[in-house]
C-alpha cells in the first residue's frame, strides 16, 4: 500500500512538473511572439528617419543622394512611395552649374557651314537613325561649341571626341547625367581645353576665401533688426 | 536678440539680402516677414503674444519637433517658422527653433539655404555658445556644398577662438583640415590633420589614415602628355601608352584605312578623291594626337580623383551630420546637436 502511495505521489509530482514546464514553454513562446509583434510594430511605426542611413556621400556628388523633393525624407520609408529609383552614376566632378545649359549652340556660328552641317545632322540623320551619341553635350553640339570657341582647333577636338568611349580615361568613367530623354555621359568642351590647368588638378576649382566679418555679440538691437546686417557698420 | 532670429529664419529661403559673409545672390523678398518687419518697426518693443497665440505656438513647436523626428524636414520648418511668428521671436525656445530650421535644412541637404540660415543666426546671436554652434553648422553646410572657400573661414574662426569649447574646437579643426583637402591645399590640410592626431581626440585614427593617404599622393601613377603625344604620331600607340586599348585599335584601324585609301588614290592619279581623303585623314590624325595628349591630362586628373574619392570614402564619413537619433535627449536645434 505504501509503495502504491509513493508511486502515485511520484506520478502526480511528475505530472505537475511537466505541466509547469509546458506552462513555462507556453509563456516563453507567448513572450517571444509578443516581442516579435512589438518589433514589427516598432518597425512599422518608427519615424522615417529620413537621411539618417545614407551611404557615405563623397564630396561633390551633388544630385546623387539628394532626393527629388526633400519634403518627406527617405522616400523608401514613405508608404506608397516605394523604393527610390536607382541613382544615376553621378560624379563629384559635375557641378550643378555646368548642367544649366550644357547643350546650347555655340555662339557666333549663325552663318557658319559647320553649324548648318551640325543642324542638318541633328534634324535629318538623327531623326532617321535615332540618337547615336551617348555624350552630353551631344556630339554635334559639342562640335558647334568647340568651333565657336576655338575655331579650327575645335574641329580637332570634335574628331577626338567622336572616338571617345564613355570613359574619361582608363581609370574612371565619365559621369552620368540625364539629358534629352536618356542617360548620357557628361563630357563638355571645358574638359578638352588643356591649357586650363586648374581643370585638371583633380580637386575643386580654385576659389578665393570669402572673409567672415561678424558683429560683436548683442550688436543688433531691436531697432537694427529690420535693416540688413550687411548695412551695419562693422567695428 | 531673439526677434532677430525671426529674421534669421526668413533668411533660409527668402532673405532680401544675405549676410556679408555669404556671397549667394539675394532672392525674392519674403512676403510675411516683410509685413512682420513693418509692423514691428512701428513698435520698438513687441507686445507679448496672447494666450491663444502662446498655446498655438507651443503646439506648433511640438508638432515641428514631431515632424523633424519623422524626417519631414520642410514641414517641420513651416511649424518652426509659425512658432517664431507667433511668439514674435521672443521666449526661451526661439533660438532653438531658429537653429532647428538650420538643422532641418542641413539634413534636407539644402546646403546653401542651411548655410545662410545658420550664418544669419551667427550674425545676430547674443550668446557666444550659440554663435559658435551656428558658425560650426554653417561651415559644415558649406563644406557639404563643395564650397570650402566659405567653410574654411568659419572653422578657422572656431579653431583660433580661445573661447570656443575644446570639443567644438577639435571638431572644427577636423573639418577645417577637410576644407583644405577639398580645395587641394594639401600642405595646409596636413598641418591640421596632424593637429587632430596630436590632440588624440575623437578623429585621431581617421586623421592618421588621411595622413597616410596624403603620403601616397605623391606616388600616384601619372602619364606624360608629351610622351603620349609623341607616341601618337604612330596612330594608336599613344592610346596604348594610356591603357585605352579600344581607342588605340579604333584609331589604328581608322587611320590605316584612310591612309591606305589616300595613298592608293594618289598613286592612281585620282587627285580629287586623294585630296579629300588626305584632308579627312589629316583631321583624324590630328584628332588622334590631340586625344592622346588630352588623354594623358585626363588620366592624371582621374588618378587624383580616384585617390581623393578613396580617401573621402575611407575617412570622411564624419563630415556628414551624424544620424538623426544619435544624440539622445536633445531636441532638434539644441546646440548640442551641432558639435557631437
Amino acid at each position: 500500500m505504501t509503495r502504491v502511495l509513493v508511486l502515485a505521489l511520484v506520478v502526480v509530482t511528475a505530472a505537475a512538473g511537466g505541466a509547469r514546464a509546458d506552462e513555462e514553454t507556453s509563456h516563453a513562446r507567448l513572450r517571444k511572439e509578443r516581442e516579435a509583434a512589438h518589433e514589427r510594430a516598432s518597425k512599422a511605426f518608427a519615424p522615417f528617419d529620413g537621411g539618417a542611413k545614407r551611404d557615405v556621400v563623397r564630396q561633390g556628388q551633388k544630385g546623387k543622394k539628394r532626393a527629388a523633393h526633400p519634403m518627406v525624407g527617405d522616400a523608401a520609408k514613405v508608404p506608397g512611395e516605394g523604393p527610390p529609383p536607382p541613382p544615376l552614376r553621378v560624379s563629384p566632378d559635375v557641378p550643378e552649374s555646368a548642367l544649366l545649359a550644357p547643350n546650347t549652340v555655340g555662339v557666333g556660328l549663325s552663318s557658319s557651314p559647320l553649324l548648318l552641317a551640325s543642324l542638318g545632322y541633328q534634324h535629318i540623320f538623327t531623326k532617321l537613325d535615332g540618337p547615336r551619341c551617348a555624350h552630353l553635350p551631344t556630339c554635334s553640339r559639342f562640335g558647334a561649341q568647340a568651333v565657336a570657341r576655338h575655331g579650327a582647333l575645335g574641329i580637332v577636338m570634335t574628331l577626338d571626341r567622336l572616338i571617345q568611349p564613355n570613359d574619361s580615361s582608363a581609370l574612371r568613367h565619365l559621369p552620368e547625367v540625364e539629358g534629352y530623354g536618356m542617360v548620357r555621359v557628361f563630357d563638355p568642351v571645358d574638359d578638352y581645353e588643356l591649357w586650363r590647368s586648374e581643370r585638371f588638378t583633380g580637386f575643386l576649382l580654385p576659389a578665393a576665401e570669402v572673409p567672415l566679418v561678424l558683429p560683436p555679440l548683442r550688436a543688433h538691437s531691436l531697432a537694427s533688426l529690420f535693416t540688413s546686417v550687411a548695412e551695419q557698420p562693422t567695428p | 536678440m531673439s526677434l532677430a532670429l525671426v529674421v534669421a529664419a526668413a533668411i533660409a529661403t527668402q532673405a532680401p539680402a544675405p549676410p556679408a559673409a555669404t556671397p549667394a545672390p539675394p532672392e525674392a523678398a519674403p512676403a510675411a516677414p516683410a509685413e512682420e518687419a513693418e509692423g514691428a518697426d512701428a513698435e520698438a518693443t513687441p507686445a507679448p503674444p496672447s494666450a491663444d497665440d502662446a498655446a498655438l505656438a507651443t503646439h506648433s513647436l511640438h508638432y515641428g519637433d514631431h515632424l523633424f523626428l519623422d524626417g519631414d524636414w520642410y514641414r517641420s520648418i513651416s511649424e518652426y517658422r509659425r512658432f517664431l511668428f507667433l511668439v514674435k521671436g521672443t521666449g526661451p525656445d526661439a533660438e532653438r527653433a531658429a537653429m532647428a530650421i538650420g538643422e532641418a535644412l542641413l539634413r534636407g541637404e539644402q546646403w546653401d539655404a542651411a548655410g545662410r540660415q545658420l550664418d544669419g543666426i551667427a550674425q545676430r546671436a547674443g550668446q557666444l555658445e550659440l554663435r559658435h554652434q551656428a558658425l560650426f553648422g554653417a561651415g559644415r553646410a558649406y563644406l557639404l556644398d563643395q564650397r570650402p572657400e566659405l567653410a574654411k573661414p568659419r572653422f578657422r574662426l572656431l579653431v583660433e577662438d580661445g573661447d570656443a569649447s575644446p570639443k567644438l574646437k577639435s571638431e572644427a579643426t577636423w573639418l577645417l583640415a577637410w576644407g583644405h583637402f577639398d580645395a587641394g591645399e594639401l600642405d595646409e590640410a596636413r598641418v591640421y590633420f596632424q593637429a587632430v592626431v596630436d590632440a588624440k581626440g575623437k578623429h585621431a585614427d581617421e586623421a592618421k589614415g588621411v595622413l597616410a593617404a596624403l603620403d601616397g599622393y605623391s606616388k600616384l601613377e601619372s602619364k606624360d602628355p608629351l610622351l603620349a603625344g609623341a607616341l601618337a604620331l604612330i596612330p594608336g600607340l599613344g592610346h596604348v601608352y594610356l591603357g585605352q586599348w579600344g581607342i588605340a585599335l579604333t584609331s589604328a584601324t581608322w587611320n590605316g584605312m584612310f591612309i591606305f585609301a589616300a595613298v592608293s588614290a594618289w598613286l592612281a592619279g585620282d587627285w580629287g578623291i586623294a585630296t579629300v581623303l588626305t584632308l579627312v585623314e589629316l583631321g583624324w590624325y590630328a584628332g588622334g594626337v590631340f586625344g592622346a595628349v588630352a588623354g594623358a591630362y585626363r588620366h592624371n586628373r582621374d588618378a587624383v580623383r580616384n585617390w581623393r574619392d578613396e580617401a573621402l570614402a575611407s575617412f570622411g564619413a564624419s563630415r556628414e551630420l551624424p544620424s538623426l537619433h544619435e544624440v539622445s535627449n536633445a531636441l532638434p536645434g539644441a546646440v548640442v546637436r551641432f558639435a557631437f
